[in-house]
């Protein structure tokens, strides 16, 4: 999976809540652009169902994951 | 209880009366070697020789059951065999039959045993006598009907309408196999039917497929709804469209019977029933939520006739009515620890004009365990925006009417058609 393609799926959740706003930029913190828990649960969810199966990750590395970077490199790895 | 012979029975072209019915039963009974003292359980995909063998195992005050083939799974027959059941398959027209004999189980005579799935989907099975199965008998005298048979052969709804046919005068029934619901109404045309007995699913299925100027030809007298919880926007719909049929709407379960019967075309009862035990011969109440049923036709084995039932379906006080809005077990999702109600969703969205039906489940999903998600088929007014635009415009409406952030869906799946389970009803899944 595609880094372009975690960013347009966490856009298109942020648009859909209504939180939309310009494109996202790497460094920008989830506290910035108000993606909460649901939003990351629900990104997680439309990756597993783009790939056909379960993300693996670790909850511990979650508590690391501040920007939308850190989104990005988490799901890639979790979808590896 | 006397049959009532003379009254009319309709399926597939051949039309003719409820007293010719037992002797096409006990002829193909007979072919397989069964007889008035064995416990059948009759298995048939014939809709004539469902309804020719429950009125022909009244006639010989025999014990049986009567299951739709669709319905014969392996486990429904090793139940009824293990209950001492012995299996009558019959085939189309009663050209075949035959019999897979069990041993045990006595006969006791005029029992009959109802299937259900219950709330754990394990089939399981409920003993009433014709007695106990003829709740209708109670809500009057109806005036004469010919009435459309939509449920599935075997179930409890499915002898309701048998009962009322076999025991009240004038009582007409229109069978065809059982297939999907336009076919059903289809079928029906050709012999003509003015009263159908139906879940409401089986309406909005049936609104979604027919134009309502084709539906409106049929000069319907009533219309009965149950099985489900019954919702406003369809009983406004069914009375604009037949505004001289009575619109009846009943609250009735396999264990304790038809409990509550409503004609003035409101959703809910009223709630002081709840506090005076209600007009019917049942009596009913409120309980943590959930409503009781005291009932003169409970199932066998379910307790002394003076015992409160807890149905665990939920009742909810609006103003003066009380609403029955689906069973308690099947309404809470559980999203990272917060509960959010699948019926109070629904009841937001169903307020949207671009949907047409929706069902709300939990998706089972990482890190909170559970997202709320939703199934909508769209009405004419949500075909002409994209999915994605319809998408936002729900989750906006969501919010704006209220819901917090953990009940509004995140996943919507559109449907071309509203799906339904065998028995014509909406099934609750869960992620």
């Amino acid at each position: 999976m595609e880094r372009s393609a975690v960013v347009e799926v966490m856009q298109s959740i942020l648009e859909r809540q209504g939180k939309g706003g310009p494109d996202l930029h790497d460094s920008a913190t989830l506290r910035e652009i108000a993606f909460r828990s649901l939003d990351f649960s629900e990104l997680c969810l439309r990756v597993e169902q783009k790939i056909g199966r379960e993300l693996n990750f670790d909850a511990s590395t979650l508590r690391n994951i501040d920007t939308v970077k850190d989104v990005c490199d988490f799901i890639l790895q979790a979808a590896s | 209880m006397k049959l009532q012979t003379a009254n009319r029975f309709s399926c597939e072209g051949q039309e003719g009366s409820l007293g010719d019915l037992p002797a096409l039963f006990a002829a193909a009974a007979h072919r397989a070697g069964a007889g008035a003292s064995d416990r059948l359980a009759v298995i048939s995909d014939d809709p004539r020789m469902l309804v020719a063998s429950a009125v022909g195992l009244h006639a010989w005050s025999a014990d049986g059951a009567i299951v739709a083939a669709t319905a014969a799974s392996p486990a429904v027959r090793s139940l009824l065999l293990e209950r001492g059941y012995s299996l009558l398959e019959i085939g189309p027209s009663g050209e075949w039959a035959r019999l897979q004999r069990t041993s045990g189980g006595g006969a006791q005579g005029g029992r009959i045993a109802l299937l259900t799935s219950g709330t754990t989907g394990t089939p399981k099975l409920l003993t009433h006598t014709w007695e106990s199965l003829a709740t209708l008998r109670a809500a009057g005298t109806l005036p004469p009907h010919r009435w459309l048979l939509t449920y599935l052969p075997g179930t409890y709804a499915w002898f309701q309408m048998l009962t009322l046919s076999m025991f009240g005068a004038e009582q007409a029934l229109v069978a065809s196999p059982h297939c999907s619901p336009e076919e059903i109404w289809d079928n029906g045309l050709a012999a003509g039917f003015d009263a159908v007995s139906s879940t409401p699913t089986f309406w909005r299925y049936l609104l979604a497929l027919r134009r309502a100027a084709d539906l409106v030809r049929v000069p319907l007298a009533q219309i009965t709804l149950g099985g489900e919880p019954v919702r406003q926007d369809l009983l406004d719909r069914l009375r604009s469209l037949f505004p001289a049929a009575r619109l009846t709407h009943i609250y009735a379960a396999a264990e304790v019977g038809a409990a509550i019967v409503v004609h003035d075309g409101r959703e809910g009862f009223p709630r002081g029933w709840l506090a005076d035990g209600g007009p019917g011969r049942c009596r009913i109440r409120e309980a943590g939520g959930i409503l009781e049923v005291q009932s003169p036709y409970a199932a066998e084995g379910t307790g002394s006739k003076d015992l409160w039932h807890s149905t665990g379906d939920r009742v909810e006080i609006r103003g003066n009515r009380a609403v029955i809005t689906g069973r308690a077990a099947d309404d809470v999702l559980n999203v990272g620890g917060r509960k959010a109600s699948a019926v109070a969703i629904e009841e937001v969205l169903r307020a949207n004009p671009l949907l047409s039906w929706c069902r709300v489940r939990g998706a089972r999903a990482p890190l909170v365990g559970t997202l709320v998600a939703a199934d909508v088929v769209l009405a004419e007014a949500g075909r002409s925006v994209t999915r994605e635009e319809a998408e936002r415009e729900l989750t906006a409406f969501c919010v704006a009417h209220g819901l917090p952030e953990w009940m509004v869906p995140r996943l919507w799946t559109f449907l071309d058609r509203v799906p339904v389970s065998p028995a014509f009803k909406v099934e609750r899944l869960h992620g």
